[in-house]
């Protein structure tokens, strides 16, 4: 754990940057590619180790800062969530059940639709839903852990050739 | 025979591109009646982009999951990493990198001074240019890796 102490700090600041609304439009996919550079910079201060980056160090710290930066992030929608008792998601709906409406999608659109509503209820009545859980953890986990690995890479990129031109 | 030893990782790279976009392109073949879905994939994709329907493309009735701008980025991604499987060593400089976001940075300082309004061909377009570079510029970091692990052991 204490080797990847650079990645959970990083990876809590970056989740942090991801819930504040302008910020997180604006920076789309840079915040944890950022973060994860800055844990490669944090890790080598820490230790005084200037050695070059190997590349599974850049690419397992990308994966963690990815992986804390997921944890948190669905930890505060859901503590958001939970208190306000709506979300994203919650808001989006009504604007597909428009669509539905307008081009007239057919039943099994209409099925899925009963999913959702099913869904944005059990937000409204407690604040929380297994399903969103699910689907919000899945979809930040898989997104930031690749875009961590990618950080990873340019970080060690970048690294590695300032250690060079020194 | 460098080309051969990188061959597996381009074509890895080629192949995780393009997954990422038929994801993207999905609203065009998974049908507007499996709206769950399209809900669900739409979801994925929302961590690294606004999804703005009105900046985004349409297929099918249905916005596709990331914006114009983003899609030209990974649209721009796939591109050069189809092209890199070609026997055609390109690279660029760091100084390239900027460059080529000059175009969309430009686009998105004149969007929000208001010199003109939203233009999804446009976004489409400077993104295409700055997905490109990325990613011939992360593939050259790798590349540069491999190349100096191999001088070293050679030595």
């Amino acid at each position: 754990m204490k080797k990847y102490l650079p990645a959970f700090i990083t990876g809590f600041a970056a989740s942090v940057l991801s819930i504040v609304p302008g910020i997180k439009s604006f920076s789309c996919c840079l915040i944890v590619p950022g973060a994860v550079i800055l844990a490669l910079i944090l890790d080598q201060k820490v230790n005084k180790n200037f050695e070059r980056i190997q590349f599974g160090k850049a690419i397992m710290f990308g994966f963690m800062t990815g992986l804390f930066a997921t944890i948190f992030i669905t930890a505060f929608d859901l503590l958001i969530t939970f208190i306000t008792k709506t979300n994203d998601f919650v808001e989006a709906l009504p604007q597909s059940e428009t669509l539905i409406k307008e081009f007239k999608f057919g039943p099994m659109a209409e099925e899925s639709l009963k999913l959702m509503k099913q869904m944005v209820k059990e937000i409204q009545r407690t604040g929380f839903s297994g399903l969103y859980l699910f689907i919000l953890f899945t979809s930040n986990f898989l997104t930031n852990t690749i875009f961590g690995i990618i950080g990873g890479l340019v970080g060690m990129g970048l690294l590695n050739k300032r250690r060079i031109e020194d | 025979m460098q080309s051969k030893q990188l061959f597996p990782l381009k074509i890895f790279l080629f192949f995780a591109l393009l997954i990422w976009n038929i994801g993207i392109f999905s609203p065009c073949f998974i049908g507007k009646e499996n709206l769950f879905l399209h809900h669900l994939l739409k979801f994925f994709y929302s961590p690294v982009c606004h999804q703005k329907l009105e900046r985004s493309f349409t297929c099918n009735h249905l916005q596709f999951m990331v914006c114009a701008r983003c899609m030209g980025i990974y649209f721009g991604a796939l591109l050069a990493a189809g092209f890199n499987l070609l026997p055609i060593s390109v690279s660029i400089s760091k100084r390239f990198l900027i460059y080529s976001a000059i175009p969309m940075a430009a686009d998105v300082i004149m969007l929000n001074l208001g010199v003109y309004q939203y233009n999804k061909f446009l976004s489409f377009v400077t993104g295409n240019l700055f997905g490109a570079s990325v990613f011939i510029f992360i593939f050259e970091i790798i590349k540069d890796y491999f190349l100096e692990i191999k001088k070293e052991t050679s030595s």
